[in-house]
């Protein structure tokens, strides 16, 4: 166990060392001058001068040695500080912690939506495999993860905002602000869900246990929820700690769509704009949370199920 | 048979999709912007308007296209990866596989973007992007694979014979890996035709102009209050196409007897006639 | 779907109570701007929001016919060839309360031209000298006649001592304007209020708040909605909408701002030829572009100036649309139309034609002007990036065409847009633009007091810019904003960073 626990914990720091390691790159893998090129951004389009330009480099140290720039980006990284972002010349780790609130309300209720959404429509799925309401819950499953969340996004915009006009168009600082994001970031990852909770339902059904609860005439809801749920929930758990990590796929597109102020639309608006260090800091978080997130699951998976201690 | 069915019916329907259009995709018809769908223009035209269902059609040799190159990248390198690393074993498989789990943790499309705005925002910028994030599941499906059938009698008996590791390799395992990598990449097919348009519709994938349908959808926002359907169409075109490609990935998968829960047997009957 | 229903009840049971409050204060004004105020930066945005605002007030300010008034300085002469001397405002001061005077104004200059990288080119200062307590002389490096205007620039505010540090750092505004910086939420809002102590008449709006909403469907629903009692940088789109939605009101004015193409004019691009730049210029149909591409909402331009400058000759030659001279220029420069296109030497007439897609008005323009030539049987390839990569591949002179759009900030003098565009030196647009007559006229202007010489130095140079056709201009940029019925008096200056709030006035609320 605690070989095992270390074993994770020892490659969660590789990992995240070699995320630093990229992180740090993605302003020395630019084509040409970068420094130039970030001098530009910030001067609006107006071109520098050379000696603006090596005033420039020798503030940010950009003249130094490739390996020392990375020493020290490293060390002020680990003490928090992620340098200024170059369009609004705060600094990037108070830009990310602002936005860290926003994009933390949002996936998690995104989550608990997708969930509870999910779980419900996998147990009634599960329950009856092949009856109308399997099919029915599964359709829809199908369905959901067909749609475009943008798309959804959009739509639920059309129709709830302009059409009906119960709910606010997009924005930030309102609880009514929140459900249509989250509503949408929700749908889509219930279908996933739901699939996952009615195949790992589905697997318990069939194990010998269940089956000898059948025989010792235990009521059937008890074989469910007693026997069945408590044992699925150890692939379940693992299944849709992986799905956390990629919730934030859906986020960033979600984020733009309904301009909530989170870390997702943030990283598009820098990747557009091209200001490398909120791309860095926004790699760097996402990266480490997805590091942390993995680990925990791997943790949860292990602290459930004593038995594959050993083998995770 | 279901399943080959739909796989022709789709790429048919890719190949002929831009034969349909009623009119020239690109052509841009000022006199004639936004008007509603009718006789010429079946769903209207946009902004600038082109008709938004030739748009539509020609777009199918957009996004799925795009999709399978990013598909055909990843399932190419990653195999060739996860073959290097589950025949040889040893140090190099170790490392190979620290890699592939370290990608597979982060959140894919998030990564891609950060790698297209290195190497390019575009068409080949975005595919590639997206092959760099995706290859990993392939390496480490297609590893797994090797390691199970390396255990297999057969690959003994065709050592011990003296065939050569290609040999075997090609010969005895590829057939077996390659059905694996077939479901997987129905399933990544999707995966990156949602992707690929998301990213479209953020202004990182499709040229400007292209008849993308994310990109569509991103075009039709700014007169999305007048003129909703400029929106709804294209969406409902991705809907579609990615419905079709995961109903096909399932009927493959249950073909070849993948993660086909259906099988399974549901609590006993007798325990439900209790109730 | 129980539980989906469930979940939808519990939402809308949330939204009731917890709504986003309406903007009815009689005494606030909740602008939404597209671009973050960021008061607590110098160099973002060069400095405009303090302009905007009215947090600072520069030397010299442009009124709403863009001509020079009085700002801090009541009256400014050239005294020698480098040398001009500002008189300043009496009685004037500063947030803090303390005094504007000579000393202070120089203190601020040279504070800006310390933390601005931009600042010494733009303004070219030599020093500054404080002659009297209420008058200071600044000297340029050479003969500089656009320097007044060039002191109405957002960036050249005047910042009181208390706006740095002690290590001469910048902390916050602290101006002379008649309203004062009070708390800025970032990414969310900036506050300002009415400064008691201001110099002029007294603003009727005690407070402002800019709202940050950068999305544009946001950000014009959020003035639908009432959240906020206006919304700048409208869409085209919406523009119109929005006319025939009762109680809001759109104002448009004419800018300085300019869409323009610049050609490539080395020899390795078609367009090095300088018939077929004329040809593309005579080919692009502006009335068309702004109708189709811009909903309407901008202004054809035929010549570099926009109208709103008024000193702009008269008699200046102008492009417009002649197809059969489009040939004409075409068959001269060797091009034979076969079939639908354009061809020499068997190769297609093709261009690269780049733009950038942060700008929304970018990607309509760009498409409108593809489709025109492709109609008149030139083949482009169109190309969009973000402004930093398009940048880059131009400065390789990787393009044979871009379109960018021209901010000419507050200033209103010929020399500070001709000499970054067309002056080999400086060559702003990587365009390999040479024409040494041209360089000569500009520099000869740029020393030239407002009169009829310098009129017809600018009149030929500006003809030689026709001629040599560097750059197809496109559209003047017609500024959108879009208010609440209850403001009232409110006007869009045409520089197109000015709100002038002052004499803004917010019609009582009906009670509802």
């Amino acid at each position: 166990m605690v070989i095992a626990l270390s074993r994770r914990l020892l490659h969660a720091a590789l990992l995240l060392l070699a995320l630093s390691v990229f992180s740090f790159s993605l302003l020395h893998l630019l084509p040409g001058d970068f420094a130039e090129l970030l001098l530009i951004e910030q001067m609006d389009g107006d071109l520098p001068d050379q000696a603006t330009l090596d005033r420039f480099k020798a503030t940010h140290g950009f003249d130094q040695p490739l390996w020392q720039q990375y020493s020290i980006w490293l060390e002020r990284a680990l003490l928090g500080n992620l340098g200024l972002s170059f369009r609004t010349e705060d600094p990037v780790a108070e830009e990310l912690t602002l936005r860290l609130a926003a994009t933390a309300q949002l996936a998690a209720a995104g989550l608990a939506i997708g969930v509870l959404l999910g779980a419900g429509l996998g147990v009634a799925a599960a329950v009856r495999p092949g009856s109308l309401v399997d099919h029915a819950a599964m359709g829809l499953a199908v369905v959901g993860m067909a749609l475009p969340n943008f798309w959804v996004g959009l739509l639920a915009i059309l129709f709830f905002s302009v059409t009906l006009g119960w709910l606010p168009v997009a924005g930030y600082g309102h609880l009514a602000n929140l459900v249509l994001p989250a509503v949408v970031i929700g749908t889509s990852l219930a279908g996933v869900i739901a699939r996952l909770v009615r195949a790992c339902l589905l697997e318990e059904f069939g194990a010998d246990y269940v089956r000898t609860a059948n025989a010792k005439g235990a009521s059937r809801s008890r074989v469910i929820w007693r026997h069945a749920v408590p044992n699925a929930l150890v692939p379940m758990v693992a299944l849709i700690g992986l799905q956390v990590c990629k919730l934030f796929d859906g986020v960033v597109v979600v984020e733009t769509v309904f301009a909530w102020p989170g870390i997702g639309r943030l990283l598009v608006e820098s990747v557009l704009g091209r200001d490398f260090p909120v791309i860095q800091g926004c790699v760097l978080l996402i990266g480490g949370i997805s590091v942390l997130t993995a680990l925990v699951a791997d943790c949860l998976v292990m602290a459930i199920d004593p038995r594959i201690r050993g083998a995770v | 048979m279901a399943g080959l069915a739909g796989l022709v019916g789709l790429v048919g329907l890719v190949l002929v999709g831009p034969a349909l259009a009623p009119n020239d995709p690109s052509e841009i018809r000022f006199s004639q912007r936004l008007i509603e769908p009718g006789a010429v223009f079946p769903l209207g035209t946009d902004h600038l308007g082109r008709c938004v269902l030739s748009r539509l059609l020609h777009g199918l040799q957009v996004t799925p296209v795009a999709a399978v190159t990013v598909v055909a990248l990843s399932a190419g390198i990653g195999s060739a990866i996860g073959l290097a690393a589950g025949y040889t074993g040893g140090w190099l498989d170790r490392l190979a596989m620290r890699i592939t789990d370290g990608i597979l943790i982060f959140p894919a499309v998030a990564m891609a973007m950060v790698v297209a705005s290195l190497i390019g925002i575009g068409l080949t910028g975005t595919i590639v992007s997206l092959a760099v994030v995706h290859w990993a599941e392939y390496a480490r499906l297609v590893r797994t694979m090797i390691l199970a059938e390396r255990a297999k009698p057969y690959e003994l008996a065709a050592r011990a014979l003296g065939a050569g590791p290609i040999r075997i390799l090609v010969i005895h395992l590829l057939p077996n890996i390659l059905s694996a990598v077939v479901v997987l990449a129905t399933v990544s097919l999707a995966w990156a035709i949602l992707s690929f348009s998301g990213l479209s519709f953020l202004g990182l994938g499709a040229e400007p102009g292209a008849a993308e349908w994310g990109r569509m959808i991103a075009d039709g926002r700014t007169h999305m209050r007048t003129h909703p359907h400029l929106v709804i169409v294209p969406g409902l075109a991705i809907a579609l196409f990615v419905l079709a490609v995961n109903l096909l990935g399932d009927v493959s998968a249950s073909r070849q007897g993948y993660a086909s829960p259906r099988a399974k047997r549901p609590p006993s009957r007798k325990s439900r006639k209790k109730e | 779907m129980g539980r989906l229903g469930s979940v939808f009840l519990v939402c809308l049971a949330l939204v009731g109570p917890v709504g986003p409050a309406r903007a009815t204060d009689a005494d606030t004004l909740t602008v939404a701007t597209m671009w973050e105020a960021l008061p607590l930066s110098m160099t973002a945005r060069r400095s405009r929001f303090f302009n905007e605002s009215e947090i600072l007030d520069t030397l010299v300010k442009l009124d709403f016919e863009m001509n020079l008034i009085p700002g801090l300085a009541t009256k400014w002469e050239q005294t020698g060839p480098t040398d001009w001397v500002f008189s300043l405002r009496e009685g004037v001061r500063f947030h803090d309360g303390s005094r504007l005077d000579a000393q202070a104004v120089k203190a601020s200059f040279e504070r800006l031209l310390a933390l601005l990288p931009f600042a010494p080119a733009q303004l070219d200062i030599a020093g500054i000298d404080v002659l009297a307590p209420l008058s200071v002389r600044i000297r340029t490096n050479e003969p500089f006649a656009g320097l007044p205007n060039q002191l109405t620039d957002a960036f050249t505010g005047v910042y009181g001592q208390a706006s740095f540090d002690a290590t001469g750092a910048f902390v916050q505004p602290v101006g002379t304007g008649p309203y004062r910086f009070v708390s800025y939420d970032k990414q969310d809002r900036t506050v300002v209020e009415r400064f008691d102590g201001y110099w002029g008449p007294p603003p009727t709006i005690r407070r402002v708040v800019f709202r940050s909403i950068p999305d544009h469907n946001t950000r014009t629903l959020a003035l639908e909605a009432g959240e906020v009692d206006m919304a700048v940088n409208i869409l085209p789109s919406d523009a119109v909408r929005l006319t025939s939605v009762p109680g809001i009101e759109v104002h448009r004015q004419p800018t300085a701002g300019l869409y323009y193409a610049v050609f490539n004019t080395r020899d390795d691009s078609p367009l090095g030829d300088v018939r077929v730049r004329r040809a593309l210029n005579v080919i692009i149909d502006r009335a068309d572009l702004v109708q189709y591409g811009l909903d309407g909402v901008g202004l054809p331009a035929w010549q570099f100036f926009s109208p709103v400058f008024d000193w702009v000759p008269e008699t200046l030659p102008r492009y417009a649309v002649d197809l059969t001279e489009a040939a004409r220029l075409l068959t001269d420069a060797g091009y034979t139309r076969s079939s639908s296109n354009w061809t020499k030497d068997g190769q297609p007439l093709t261009l690269r034609l780049l733009s950038y897609a942060s700008r929304t008005e970018m990607q309509p323009i760009t498409e409108a002007v593809s489709a025109m030539l492709r109609a008149a049987g030139i083949q482009v390839d169109i190309d969009l990036h973000t402004w930093g990569g398009m940048l880059t591949r131009v400065k390789q002179g990787d393009f044979d065409a871009y379109v960018v759009f021209w901010t000419p900030e507050m200033t209103g003098h010929p020399d500070l847009h001709l000499t970054p565009h067309f002056h080999s030196a400086q060559n702003l647009l990587y365009n390999g633009y040479v024409n040494g007559m041209l360089d000569d006229l500009l520099v000869k202007g740029r020393g030239l007091p407002l009169g009829t010489e310098r009129q017809e130095t600018y009149r030929r140079a500006l003809t030689l810019i026709h001629e040599d056709a560097p750059i197809a201009p496109l559209v003047h940029k017609v500024a959108v904003s879009a208010s609440s019925d209850r403001v009232e008096g409110y006007r869009i200056h045409p520089s197109g960073f000015f709100y002038n709030f002052k004499e803004v006035r917010l019609a009582a609320v009906p009670a509802d």
